[in-house]
């Protein structure tokens, strides 16, 4: 007996291979690609180079989005499979199969396809992850490893997260057959079919939590708003997605069909019936390609924003090697610039010239007239407020701008009020003069989710001082919001020849030496050069190298889980376009004859039939295109996050990526549209063969 | 001049992998007159279907000639046999052939929308028809919600309303009970008597009988054939009923009965 199970399983899986097949290869493509991120985040390698473990740590973000991903859509997508199968199961009932027989052959075929999918998953991912790999080191421009690894605990945690998910499916089939008769299977094309109704809650619903989230998008101004409203804006356009595909796009038709003059002609008749019915079966199918798409278009155009924008938001923040801020003793005997110069050198640091500043930062909150409050601690509506003296700004920015008595130079891309004058606490007020470019010196580790960012340049570095002093002065806790004290030490620019290892070995070193402070690492250390013979109070050391690394790591990683993601997701939005498509040449090859029997010419049939195919196919994509037209503002502000002020570019790449992913989709409905032709043409010849 | 004339009509089918000729029609030949009622019965195989498919301009007959209101069939294209179709002809099948996806109405509607009628005239001519079938008050229902006696009023009702030629009806009564296809069979009569041309292909003494002549088809040609004449439906159907028994106990030594 179980052989004969076997045998009916195999058959069964034979006949239905073109449902089969594909099912197959999804699950094994998604095993692929979970065992790629998982064994990536692990890989000693690429732990080993400069950023890799920033890299990682980013790559693991990917592990649960595909693993739900997964579980989702192949569970959807046997759903397909069971129902193409259904007749063939009301025949062996009606034949004498009891349900729990039946229930045999679909555990069987279930299993041997969870098979086939692990057992090919196991291979490509293996071969992908080296692939996968390779393709990163390149990106990262750094050596290939020439070495195989096999993560046997990433295989194994996958392969149980697989038979879980298959698991789920197979008691979510044995539930379905459990609770249907012989004659549901035999009628399943008939059953559920329910008179098309335009479900007005839903659709009103559907607009509202759209246009909420839209809204939201819309309103965000900065970092820190669009990061608090990302998810949940995220959250309802998807739900809303799903209420406008299944409920607004069948009350839209409707609306149509009530309009009698437009409705009874010929092609509006043919499609707009044939569209009401189409929507209602697919309806959701439609809405999850359109999400799919919409999360391909972010992260494809966000992913690609940041990886191209990596050097320049390196430059805008670190337009020198180092910055050291130090205080020299009053004895000094030599100059801080000869202080600096001779300390890298003591540390193997080759230095040009030294460009010394003074300046200092606080995260401040700042009112609409223009009243300027330095906070302790994190606020999202505050501002890093960056404070220099004119001539120092004049000297990095290699200007002459002049600013009268009284007047300060403001720059900002984030604040929105024209702002007449900032003031702050005490009688500090000073007339703004709007600056074209900001101070270009380095910023260091400001980049923070907060409002924004802003620049004040002072004619009179006392009026710092003074604006400084009255600030911490009424504070009664002591409390200081400034990240140093403006006269206190002295910043020193400068750039370095050395190779970018030494320098951030060099930082490394400076950093886990501050770290060891027990003071704390915020607190002045005492540094001194070879021999002893001038020692100096060391403030901060930033070095352009050391974040290059970090930068490195999580933009290229960002980058490459961009791909993989994108990846995943095409591969998605490919089967569910594959599986719709063959279901509805099912559905169509039926009402081509009777349509040919009541006198409707094969070419007028084509057509429509065509354009009603054409339009339920790139209806998701244009959602998908409004959709990233309304988190445009939303992902801008998010890209902010990383340093990427000038959102110019993303605006290009993410028109770029909509054309480039439109063609790609085309080419997608083209393929899968020959297998719709093949099912229509074949049953239409059957059936004129059978006249 | 006849409504329908049927000259010399052979049909050989090819299969597809054999490449075995199979003669579904050997040479067929008969006219319908303008007002007629015409049953064409056979046993399964004897080729009935084929020849209202040839007909119903469906599928070219190997030879011969069909000249329906003084149109040659074999000399039209598909666009002109389309229009032709849904202009001259009239078509009631056994499995109903209504579309899921338009209501009731909207089925009726199908074949005016296609010659592009307005939506007030297509209303009017709706109304003694619906009328006339009973079907009055399924028009906003949907083809799954309705009963196969319904239906196959409701594709009735889609045959007579662009005034056809001739209404070409293929088994009409295959899957209706008994009750539906008295029912059916009545209204046939009926539309009949109105002045409508009827070619009916059946192998259903009853539905047969209702008609005013039948025509025998067997092995591709036309067999034998009966008037009613004066003849009660009740008489009619003991005459076809005597024919058809003894063309069946006649076939048995018929040579060339291989071509089901």
């Amino acid at each position: 007996m179980r052989n004969l199970y076997l045998k009916l399983s195999l058959q069964s899986m034979k006949k239905n291979r073109a449902m089969f097949v594909p099912y197959i290869l999804f699950g094994a493509v998604m095993f692929a690609l979970l065992y790629v991120v998982g064994a990536l985040a692990q890989d000693s390698y690429v732990a080993s180079i400069e950023g890799g473990s920033n890299l990682q740590e980013i790559l693991i973000l990917g592990n649960p989005i595909i693993a739900i991903s997964s579980v989702i859509f192949i569970a959807y997508i046997s759903s397909f499979v069971l129902k193409r199968q259904k007749k063939e199961f009301g025949l062996y009932r009606i034949l004498g199969m009891e349900r729990k027989h039946l229930v045999r052959v679909v555990i069987i075929e279930n299993v041997l396809a969870a098979i086939a999918s692990i057992l090919i998953g196991i291979v490509i991912g293996v071969s992908l992850e080296k692939v996968a790999q390779l393709s990163l080191l390149k990106i990262m421009n750094k050596e290939a490893d020439m070495g195989f690894e096999i993560s046997t605990i990433q295989l194994i945690s996958d392969i149980l997260i697989f038979s879980v998910v298959y698991c789920i499916i197979i008691l979510k089939n044995i539930k379905d057959i459990v609770f249907s008769s012989a004659l549901d299977y035999m009628n399943e094309s008939r059953t559920g079919e329910k008179r098309p109704k335009a479900n007005w809650v839903g659709a009103i619903l559907g607009l509202l939590f759209t246009g909420t989230g839209y809204v939201m998008s819309m309103k965000c101004e900065n970092s820190a708003g669009a990061l608090n409203i990302f998810f949940f804006a995220v959250i309802l356009v998807i739900i809303g997605t799903y209420f406008l595909f299944i409920s607004a796009s069948v009350g839209f038709l409707q609306i149509m069909k009530s309009n009698k003059k437009y409705y009874y002609k010929i092609n509006n008749f043919i499609s707009i019936s044939g569209m009401t019915y189409r929507m209602k079966r697919n309806g959701a199918g439609l809405a999850s390609i359109c999400i799919l798409s919409t999360m391909v278009l972010v992260i494809m155009s966000s992913a690609t924003t940041l990886y191209t924008s990596m050097y320049d938001v390196l430059d805008e923040q670190f337009p020198y090697d180092f910055s050291i801020a130090l205080q020299m003793p009053a004895d000094a005997t030599m100059s801080g610039d000869e202080f600096v110069t001779s300390y890298m050198e003591d540390n193997g640091i080759e230095v040009g010239d030294v460009k010394s500043y003074r300046t200092t930062d606080a995260l401040s909150l700042i009112n609409e007239n223009g009243y300027i409050d330095p906070i302790v601690g994190y606020d999202p509506n505050a501002y890093v407020v960056t404070i220099v003296s004119l001539d120092d700004y004049n000297m990095f920015n290699d200007s002459s701008i002049e600013l009268g008595d009284n007047q300060v130079g403001l720059y900002s891309l984030d604040i929105k009020e024209d702002l007449e004058q900032v003031s702050f606490t005490g009688d500090n007020a000073f007339e703004v003069v709007n600056l074209d470019s900001d101070s270009k010196m380095i910023k260091g580790d400001t980049l923070t989710v907060c409002s924004g960012y802003v620049t004040l340049v002072f004619e009179n570095p006392e009026d710092i001082v003074r604006v400084q002093n009255s600030i911490l002065a009424s504070r009664e806790d002591g409390s200081n919001p400034f990240s140093n004290n403006y006269d206190a030490c002295v910043f020193y620019a400068l750039d370095s020849s050395s190779e970018p290892k030494t320098q951030r070995d060099f930082s490394d070193r400076v950093f886990n030496s501050r770290m060891a402070n027990p003071e704390g690492y915020n607190a002045p250390c005492t540094i001194a050069l070879a021999g002893g013979s001038q020692s100096a109070l060391l403030f901060d050391i930033t070095s352009r190298a050391s974040f290059e690394f970090s930068y490195l790591g999580v933009f290229d990683g960002l980058f490459f889980l961009g791909i993989l993601l994108c990846t995943a997701f095409i591969v998605i939005t490919v089967l569910i376009m594959y599986f719709k498509q063959l279901l509805e040449g099912y559905e169509d090859a039926g009402n081509y004859l009777i349509m040919r029997k009541v006198g409707l010419d094969v070419k007028t049939i084509k057509k429509t039939v065509f354009t009603q195919i054409v339009t339920v196919f790139f209806l998701p994509l244009i959602v998908a295109g409004i959709h990233n037209a309304f988190a445009y503002p939303m992902i801008s502000n998010l890209l902010k996050t990383f340093g990427i002020s000038d959102t110019s570019k993303f605006f290009y790449v993410l028109v770029a990526s909509i054309v480039i992913f439109a063609i790609a989709y085309g080419i997608i409905f083209f393929f899968t549209g020959r297998k719709y032709y093949r099912i229509v043409r074949e049953s239409a010849e059957g059936s004129e063969a059978s006249l | 001049m006849s409504m329908l004339d049927v000259k010399n009509v052979k049909k050989i089918y090819t299969t597809r992998f054999a490449g075995a000729k199979i003669s579904a029609l050997s040479n067929v030949s008969f006219t319908v007159e303008e007002g007629e009622y015409v049953a064409i019965m056979g046993e399964s195989g004897s080729g009935k279907t084929t020849l209202l498919n040839i007909i119903a301009t469906l599928v070219k007959p190997t030879d011969g000639q069909v000249i329906l209101d003084g149109k040659h069939l074999d000399s039209m294209k598909e666009k002109e046999l389309a229009i032709f179709r849904r202009e001259k002809l009239g078509f009631v099948f056994q499995e109903f052939n209504l579309l899921n996806n338009f209501s009731v109405k909207d089925n009726i509607f199908l074949p005016l929308v296609l010659s592009g009628k307005k939506y007030n005239e297509m209303n009017e001519r709706i109304k003694p028809i619906a009328q006339k079938l009973g079907i009055d008050d399924l028009l906003e229902k949907y083809p799954y919600e309705i009963s196969g006696g319904q239906k196959q009023r409701v594709a009735a009702a889609r045959a007579i309303i662009t005034k056809p030629s001739i209404v070409l009806a293929d088994e009409p009564t295959g899957a209706l009970d008994s009750k539906s296809t008295d029912e059916l069979l009545k209204m046939f009569r009926g539309i009949n008597e109105d002045g409508q041309t009827i070619l009916m292909v059946t192998h259903s003494v009853k539905a047969a009988s209702s008609a005013n002549r039948v025509l025998f088809i067997k092995d591709g040609i036309v067999y034998h054939q009966l008037y009613r004449a004066s003849m009660s439906q009740d008489d009619f159907y003991r005459v076809i009923s005597d024919s058809l028994t003894a063309l069946t106990s006649e076939g048995g030594d018929n040579k060339g009965g291989d071509n089901k």
